[in-house]
């Protein structure tokens, strides 16, 4: 009897909790309420990582992290705060058929407190995990990513994609 | 003939700039106990084009290395006697794709069996965001690439069931001068039964001249053991002896006050001559 009740219990509450998920809104802010926490959030916004258009079969062509190529990453969070920043970088791209490898140095990431200072940002691996303090002030932190493509003499023509995944979190520190 | 000049070439995250996932996820943490079984995140699309949302549960915590370096741990396999609340969380919805400039509120539920001990129990929500990308064409001697960013806000997720407590211990203490910095290495380890969030408060305090004192913290959180290194430039410290005093205490900000479980005050201290 216990058990019945119990699982009708559930069974309300998961309906309950169904209900409320169900619409997108649209809303210029995020704004929380419920379950209460004063940190802020992580955000993150970007721009391209861009190897341009004078790409030759069987050459490298590389993006330093220095320029204005570069994959930028721009993070804001809880002032001074510590946050772990991972990325997983592909290895190749594939147009579904055809491959191309992609690398990335142990010098290719950088980052700083402040978005103009892509050029003095301190390097990182970007092949290994990045655990820093947002700034004290504005709780800003920047990334930039350079890369390596290397076309084969005979690169078939075609759409190549691949996936960089970015994880960010606070690490409680 | 073509292919072997100019491979017109576009590698990018996305074909304009503002592809990159503009997706924003709160609140980083969720507290949720036996009178509080369900909770919410919001998601929000703040780019120009819809997104794939994924939400998934993992289980991890913040760890050391042998210098005191910090990284978030997630495991791929949950160790078996891992307080893990993983398990008995549903989330809804947990995937859907997001339009420009919507939101959207996300639901977690936890089931918790009635069998499990007092205590706090732990998963990490990963939002995973994916913009979905232009449709790229190509013509017959152009090659085009795109990297297509996918973002992940790790989350945390914290269920209490019944009474939780937390002590920190201070195992060792190790201060040494390396690269023109004075290091202050604590190797911490909890008791009790929920995780430590804390303070570490590092004095150098010279023993000729009182005033002559420098004091760095940092808030700490312990899942199960935490070495933090703390470091203090040797320039700014004049030759003498010094004591070095070291606290862990519960005052900090950050999370709601309520994730904060009070304990015991730790302090320890050593003698240095620099």
């Amino acid at each position: 009897m216990q058990f019945i009740k119990k699982t009708t219990l559930y069974a309300a509450l998961l309906l309950a909790f169904i209900g409320f998920g169900l619409s997108q809104q649209a809303h210029a802010q995020l704004t929380v309420q419920a379950t209460g926490t004063v940190l802020q959030p992580l955000q993150m916004t970007g721009t391209d990582l861009n190897f341009g258009n004078n790409i030759f079969p069987g050459l490298d062509k590389g993006v330093d992290r220095t320029e204005s190529g570069a994959a930028q990453f721009d993070i804001s969070g809880e002032a001074g705060k510590e946050v772990t920043a991972t990325l997983t970088l592909p290895s190749e791209m594939s147009d579904g058929s055809n491959s191309m490898s992609i690398t990335f140095g142990p010098t290719d990431g950088g980052h700083a407190m402040a978005s103009t200072d892509q050029a003095s940002a301190t390097s990182f691996d970007p092949n290994s995990p990045l655990t820093t303090t947002l700034d004290a002030t504005d709780g800003s932190l920047h990334l930039w990513l350079g890369g390596t493509v290397s076309p084969s003499y005979n690169q078939p023509a075609g759409t190549y994609q691949g996936d960089i995944t970015l994880d960010i979190a606070y690490t409680g520190n | 003939m073509k292919k072997l000049f100019t491979i017109l070439f576009s590698l990018m995250l996305g074909m304009v700039a503002d592809t990159l996932a503009q997706v924003h996820v709160a609140p980083p943490a969720v507290y949720l106990d036996e009178s509080r079984t369900s909770g919410r995140i919001e998601v929000l699309n703040s780019g120009h084009r819809p997104a794939e949302i994924t939400i998934d549960l993992g289980y991890g915590y913040p760890e050391s290395d042998s210098s005191g370096n910090i990284r978030m741990k997630l495991f791929e396999t949950i160790p078996e006697d891992a307080p893990s609340a993983t398990d008995w969380i549903q989330i809804y919805p947990y995937q859907f794709e997001l339009q420009a400039g919507m939101r959207q509120t996300v639901r977690f539920a936890v089931f918790a069996p009635d069998s499990i001990a007092p205590g706090e129990y732990w998963s990490r929500p990963i939002v995973s965001a994916r913009m979905i990308p232009e449709r790229l064409t190509s013509t017959d001697d152009e090659v085009q690439a795109r990297l297509n960013i996918v973002q992940r806000s790790i989350l945390a997720l914290n269920y209490r069931q019944g009474p939780v407590h937390t002590q920190p211990v201070m195992d060792s203490l190790q201060v040494r001068k390396k690269s023109g910095q004075l290091e202050v290495q604590t190797f911490l380890r909890r008791k009790g039964n929920a995780a430590c969030l804390g303070n570490l408060k590092v004095s150098v305090v010279s023993l000729r001249d009182r005033e002559n004192t420098r004091i760095k913290s940092r808030e700490i959180a312990v899942y199960r053991r935490l070495s933090r290194t703390i470091r203090f430039p040797l320039q700014e410290l004049t030759p003498g002896p010094y004591r070095v005093e070291v606290e862990v205490n519960g005052r900090r900000e950050g999370p709601h006050p309520d994730a904060i479980i009070p304990f015991k005050p730790v302090r320890r201290s050593t003698v240095i001559s620099l």
